[in-house]
């Protein structure tokens, strides 16, 4: 199981710096939110993976590993900011540059 | 008194007043208040006086980083006494003489602040015994100087002196700070007085790396071409760090390391080539000078080589004479320096070809500067001759031809000063006869150092008692020395009349020559050398930046993660390339490999689609897939996080959409399309291996997850470990991280509310949808289950599934349906202030809880709870941690609202 979610985390990065590389911000900030749930995965697999385990006192042991969830807890949330940030910030860009293509914004010299 | 007290004193006092407001009215004050400085100092040295004159040697010293053996020490014996002296003594008559030299100039508060700044960096020089700290006061004086020479900043000469000293002066020092680790590497200790103690002896390498900063700082040979570009400064600067004090850091250095490197000819070697190479050099070349600070200038680089020389030689007569003429130039180059300025300031020029005959206009600046110049041309009975004296002892005790080289030098000495001194005083008047005697605030000090000058001759024993203590420390014995103005009829005395025979003879024929030496033009010099460097450094600097630096911000993607395979990639799998990975594989459900499958396809299908919409639904997918994944495996709190993220992550996608580009299909070259994918595959790859790595058979099974589970419920009161982890275990993290969160919000709402506003360019509206009855029934319907099942969520949060990320998440979904189903309108009718309210009062009610834990004499965040029994509603726990959580809740609420809000109503 943890061979299948590693390949799979290793796709969505690939793609996500696939888009990275694109030009238009809008891709870029899809890859990032690409890179972002595969690091998010790659914290849940570090602490092992576990069926029907939640760490819930109740439910009695083993639990599964409960820092990576509080970790990917907060990353969730951080990121869905950081995307909000990045969707506004290109927003801007188009409004003022008049345009959202990275290659189309590269400066010339000084 | 205390010792160490007294020289922290020294070194601090000056940074100290250096921060001295000197504004309005107080501005008036700054010469005197200045000049206090170094005359404290002065009081200081002197009362340690007989701590030192007998070869003693105190230390203070503090930890500084034990850990690393590093202990902040100063060190106080005859030498660093002797220098302290010469920084002290001679910046007292320095600071008195700018008060009236630069009386109107406005930035005087400023030359004074440099001035301090580097009277206490000097001071940190002589003084520290810990050789990082050294080099740390030794920088500081080559940026106090690049201060003070740029001090005219609106001259470009002058900022090209500045940058030119310090360049040179710095790299010197760099390259010493690396002896200091050199020694590191060898003694394990920084301290000299522990290398002195040990009688260490050091490679020649590190005496190399040494030299370099020595010969940098002290303008040897060829490094000294800053010292004539950084006459540019205010003259009472050249007299006190150009002549006087920081170039002879340098010979400082030198004298300082002399005992380590006792049995190494080739230290002396390089010493005594490179001054004695100094010494001629800068005496032909003052000759040739016009400007009287250029011709200042290289004689003290030749003075200086000489001082270095004598140090190189290291028998006790040497010793004597470099020291003696340390103490003498000081006084007889700090007098002409400041002579120059004098004349400046009376003609307004320090051109040789027009200055002339100011004896009459002049009498007593001439008196003092007839016995300056006599100094320095080693007449008697000045001080100049008794060091002249003992370095021709010196060298007569080494070879003979020593001795011809050194009489040669004198000889030019002997010429650049009087062609200096008659040039001023007694040649026909030039252009301008014009000028007035000194005023009396410059003149005190000129004739004070012509005063040295003539006692250090008359009264042998005065300089010896400065001197005596500095020569115990190079000879390593008490001694005490027996100078004398008549030493008897001895070859020294016979070279000594035979330079003043040459000497006066070449001064006699000067128009034979030296006409055609000044309009004589070198076809290269060592600045062409210099200028020529840094202009090729800084042609090649660009060219090369221009290579890379493209603009385009792939490439520099591209950069990173070519670096990040390069760098990470190959050593991961070199050091795994045969180690079987063991996975403690939980075998695959065929459902679960068709989920990941999807989730592949998903990925894929957010870089092939170029429509906007079927680009942000396969992200969304890959969303959902995530969440359905931490469902399986044992995440509740996190799958409801990651749906409910998603569903407010989609509509502000679909809402920012209006205001982007499409994207463009664009015809990419083959090459750069391949090395995209390539560098795609190759990442991916990368961190397919780096985490079979990391999890390589789960050989560290975490200690952490134990704590957790099983203080969960006895130290926070909750049974939904994840919750309790994020609230209160690492609640100092869920504070940092919803702060970020808040400031993401204020973000988005500064960028669209503020600023320039731009051309927004063509917004492709979408036609306006007609209503959905279905949708509107439903937004309605639901809006206040959504609501109330948040709250439950809330509160349920610290013992199953749920609490303020997710509450609060689910809060916002619900505000948002109905803005999806109705319009903007109504959604400012349910939230009708600015969310960023919610966001600070989440912030404030977090913060507080937090704090309240100190009221109590806990640690910031602390929990507390206890389990009460209410009459009808049973045993209930209260946790302030639900406090927290709360605060958590409604900064998500608010910010997301916040940023939804904003971007929906531009």
């Amino acid at each position: 199981m943890e061979l299948l979610i590693i390949g799979v985390i290793g796709v969505l990065f690939g793609c996500g710096t696939y888009l990275l590389l694109q030009a238009n911000l809008l891709q870029i900030i899809v890859g990032l939110a690409l890179f972002s749930h595969g690091a998010n995965l790659a914290l849940m697999v570090s602490g092992g993976l576990k069926r029907g385990r939640p760490p819930l006192l109740t439910i009695g042991a083993p639990y599964a590993d409960p820092l990576p969830q509080a970790l990917i807890l907060t990353a969730i949330v951080i990121s869905f900011g950081v995307t909000a940030f990045a969707l506004v910030l290109a927003f801007r860009t188009k409004q003022v540059c008049g345009s959202n293509d990275v290659d189309a914004l590269a400066g010339g010299e000084e | 008194m205390n010792v160490p007290f007294l020289l922290s004193i020294l070194i601090f006092l000056p940074f100290f007043s250096a921060a001295f407001p000197f504004s309005g009215r107080l501005r008036r004050t700054v010469g005197p208040f200045a000049t206090a400085i170094p005359a404290v100092q002065c009081l200081i040295l002197s009362t340690l006086w007989p701590d030192v004159r007998n070869g003693g040697k105190l230390l203070a010293v503090w930890t500084w980083l034990p850990d690393l053996g590093l202990r902040l020490g100063l060190a106080l014996d005859g030498l660093s006494w002797l220098f302290a002296c010469l920084i002290a003594g001679i910046g007292v008559l320095v600071f008195l003489y700018t008060a009236s030299y630069l009386q109107d100039d406005p930035h005087l508060p400023r030359l004074y602040r440099f001035l301090l700044l580097f009277n206490g960096s000097m001071m940190g020089v002589v003084f520290a015994d810990n050789l990082i700290l050294l080099s740390v006061f030794w920088e500081l004086t080559s940026i106090a100087s690049f201060l003070l020479i740029g001090f005219r900043a609106q001259r470009p000469a002058a900022c090209d002196g500045a940058t030119k000293a310090l360049l040179l002066t710095a790299a010197g020092g760099l390259v010493m700070l690396l002896a200091s680790f050199l020694v590191f590497a060898q003694h394990h200790t920084f301290d000299l007085s522990v290398l002195l103690a040990n009688s260490a002896s050091l490679p020649l390498v590190i005496g190399l790396c040494f030299l370099a900063g020595a010969f940098t700082k002290s303008a040897q040979f060829p490094f000294h071409i800053w010292l004539p570009s950084a006459m540019e400064a205010p003259t009472p600067v050249s007299a006190y760090l150009h002549a006087a004090t920081m170039v002879k850091a340098g010979l400082y250095l030198v004298a300082r390391l002399s005992p380590l490197f006792a049995g190494d000819p080739l230290w002396s070697t390089a010493i005594i080539s490179i001054g004695g190479l100094t010494l001629l050099w800068g005496g032909v070349v003052a000759c040739k000078q016009t400007d009287l600070k250029a011709l200042l200038a290289y004689s003290t680089v030749s003075q200086l080589g000489l001082i270095m020389l004598l140090l190189g030689l290291r028998t006790e007569t040497a010793f004597l004479a470099a020291l003696l003429h340390i103490v003498n130039h000081a006084a007889f180059k700090g007098a002409l320096f400041l002579t120059a300025g004098a004349v400046e300031h009376a003609t307004g020029t320090r051109n040789l070809h027009q200055l002339g005959g100011l004896w009459t206009a002049m009498p007593l600046t001439t008196v003092a500067a007839l016995l300056a110049t006599l100094s320095m041309a080693g007449l008697p009975p000045l001080g100049g001759f008794v060091s002249k004296e003992l370095f021709y002892e010196a060298a007569l005790g080494t070879a003979p031809w020593f001795a011809a080289v050194a009489v040669a030098a004198s000889v030019f000495t002997f010429l650049y000063s009087f062609l200096l001194f008659y040039g001023v005083f007694f040649a026909p008047p030039g252009e301008r006869p014009h000028a007035h005697e000194t005023p009396l605030g410059m003149l005190i000090p000129i004739m004070t150092l012509s005063g040295f000058a003539l006692a250090f001759g008359l009264v042998p024993p005065f300089a010896g008692g400065l001197i005596d203590p500095a020569m115990t420390f190079l000879c390593g014995r008490p001694t005490h020395s027996h100078l004398a103005l008549w030493h008897g009829l001895t070859p020294a005395l016979g070279l000594s009349v035979l330079t003043v025979a040459m000497g006066g003879a070449v001064f006699l024929w000067r128009d034979a020559f030296i006409p055609s030496l000044r309009t004589r033009k070198a076809p290269y010099s060592f600045d062409q050398a210099y200028s020529d460097g840094v202009s090729s450094l800084n042609a090649f600097a660009v060219r090369l930046r221009t290579r890379y630096m493209t603009g385009h911000l792939g490439d520099y993607v591209a950069y990173l993660m070519v670096a990040l395979l390069l760098g990470i990639g190959l050593p991961l799998w070199w050091f795994y390339r045969h180690t079987p990975f063991i996975l403690d594989i939980a075998p695959a459900e065929r459902y679960e490999i068709g989920l990941a499958l999807l989730m592949a396809i998903g990925g894929i299908g957010c870089c092939c689609f170029r429509a906007r919409v079927p680009l942000v639904l396969s992200l969304g997918l890959v969303g959902a897939l995530v969440s359905i994944f931490f469902v399986l495996f044992s995440a509740p709190d996190l799958a409801l996080t990651q749906i409910l993220v998603e569903s407010v992550g989609i509509v502000l996608f679909l809402l920012a959409f209006r205001f982007l580009s499409p994207i463009e299909r664009k015809p990419v070259a083959w090459g750069k399309r391949s090395l995209q994918l390539a560098l795609s595959v190759g990442s991916g790859l990368l961190v397919t291996l780096l985490l079979l790595a990391a999890n390589i058979g789960q050989l560290y099974p975490s200690v952490v997850a134990p704590f957790y589970l099983s203080n969960s419920y006895l130290l926070a009161g909750g049974r939904n470990v994840v919750n309790v982890i994020v609230v209160d275990f690492r609640g100092y993290d869920t504070m940092g991280e919803i702060t970020v969160f808040s400031v993401a919000a204020l973000a988005v709402f500064a960028m669209i509310r503020l600023g320039p506003k731009g051309n927004p360019g063509p917004i492709d509206h979408p036609p306006p949808l007609p209503p959905s009855v279905i949708l509107r029934a439903i937004a309605r319907l639901t809006l206040h289950l959504m609501l109330l099942f948040s709250v439950y969520l809330l509160l349920r949060g610290h013992n199953a599934p749920g609490g303020g990320f997710i509450a609060g998440m689910l809060t916002a979904v619900a505000v948002i349906l109905q803005m999806v189903a109705f319009d903007l309108r109504t959604f400012i009718q349910e939230i009708p202030w600015n969310p960023l309210r919610i966001v600070m009062a989440g912030l404030a009610v977090s913060a507080s809880t937090g704090l309240g834990a100190l009221c109590f004499g806990y640690p910031f965040l602390t929990s507390a709870f206890g389990h009460f029994h209410f009459p009808l509603l049973g045993e209930v726990e209260l946790v302030t941690a639900a406090l927290f959580d709360f605060g958590v809740y409604l900064v998500v609420v608010g910010t997301t609202l916040g940023i939804i809000r904003t971007i929906a109503e531009d």
